[in-house]
């Protein structure tokens, strides 16, 4: 299982630099809403990437 | 020789007190080299360094000063901007803090002198891409000249004014795939700096590179992050709980998901 979250972390690492691209190139595109979109789900991919790997001590 | 408390026998001193364990190198290393190889070197380093500052200053200070139209104080300026590098260069060694502040800082400063003063023709209209990347490529090369690496096999610490001292061991080994999912990043996060000089609308332009180099560094350090540390809380954090902490963002991700599924299929 933990073999799995790990796999899902890089696969989410790759969708962030897949969404980043994807927004760079709406900009280029003149889609400002899409670019807008791909770039905030690239920010949460990357958020989400390092949050399964090392997730954050618990509050006591 | 003496016996300790131990009961070991120790070695002694002709003063008779007990002399310090002698620290031995387990792994024998390349030694420094010899002073005429590392004056050798110090010549490949000095060339290394004058000409990507000569290259940098003729693209980029000499070429737009000889331009029509510039005044003799610009001129000037960039033909004496040369100067600092070629006077810090022939110092070298000899005059090393003099050396490095005229060839890095005050050719540095001359040059932004000089790019001060020619004003209007620098600006963003009046530039030739290619010439300009080539001029950036001159001073990405003038930067990384200043830079040094160390020698395959050579230990500092074998030099024989080093102190001696236990060498330190590595505390840990990457894990399996800590390069592949680093070389991942890294290419990842090439793409939208390359895709963000198809942005033509000025302002777009300047959204789009900072937003290309805001993911870049994102993607760069969770790689970095995620190809070191991958594996080792294992023994600690099980998978649901590294599952449940993520689980704010992996949420937010899966609306914003849908919101675009849903616009796609009704547009």
């Amino acid at each position: 299982m933990r073999r799995v979250v790990d796999v899902i972390s890089i696969a989410l690492l790759l969708g962030a630099a897949l969404a980043f691209t994807f927004g760079v190139r709406a900009l280029g595109d003149e889609h400002d809403l899409a670019a807008l979109y791909w770039l905030a789900a690239g920010a949460l991919c990357l958020r989400a990437s390092t949050d399964l790997l090392r997730p954050k001590p618990e509050r006591r | 020789m003496i016996h300790s408390d131990e009961g070991r026998e120790q070695p002694v001193s002709p003063r008779g007190k007990p002399e310090e364990p002698s620290f031995e190198p387990v792994v024998s290393f390349k030694v420094m080299p010899p002073a005429e190889e590392r004056e050798s070197s110090e010549r490949v380093r000095r060339i290394n360094v004058l000409l990507p500052g000569l290259y940098a200053w003729a693209a980029t200070v000499l070429y737009p000063a000889s331009l029509r139209g510039v005044g003799m104080l610009a001129r000037w300026s960039a033909a004496l901007a040369l100067l600092p590098l070629l006077v810090g260069i022939a110092l070298g060694k000899s005059r090393p803090l003099l050396s490095r502040s005229l060839s890095l800082h005050g050719f540095l400063a001359a040059c932004a002198l000089t790019w001060i003063l020619l004003g209007d023709l620098l600006a963003v209209d009046h530039l030739d891409p290619l010439r300009a990347a080539l001029g950036a490529i001159g001073w990405v090369l003038f930067a990384f000249a200043w830079g040094a690496s160390r020698e395959p096999e050579l230990i500092p610490e074998d030099d024989p004014r080093a102190l001696p001292g236990e060498p330190l061991a590595p505390r840990g080994t990457l894990p399996a795939g800590a390069t592949a999912v680093l070389t991942v990043a890294v290419m990842g996060a090439l793409v939208p700096l390359l895709f963000a000089w198809r942005v033509t609308r000025p302002s777009h332009a300047l959204l789009a590179h900072a937003a290309a180099v805001a993911a870049a560094v994102g993607l760069v350090s969770s790689g970095a992050e995620i190809a070191v540390n991958r594996g080792k809380w294992a023994p600690i954090e099980s998978a649901s709980r590294r599952v449940t902490h993520a689980i704010v963002p992996l949420a937010a991700l899966t609306i914003l998901l849908l919101v675009g599924v849903i616009e796609l299929f009704s547009s």
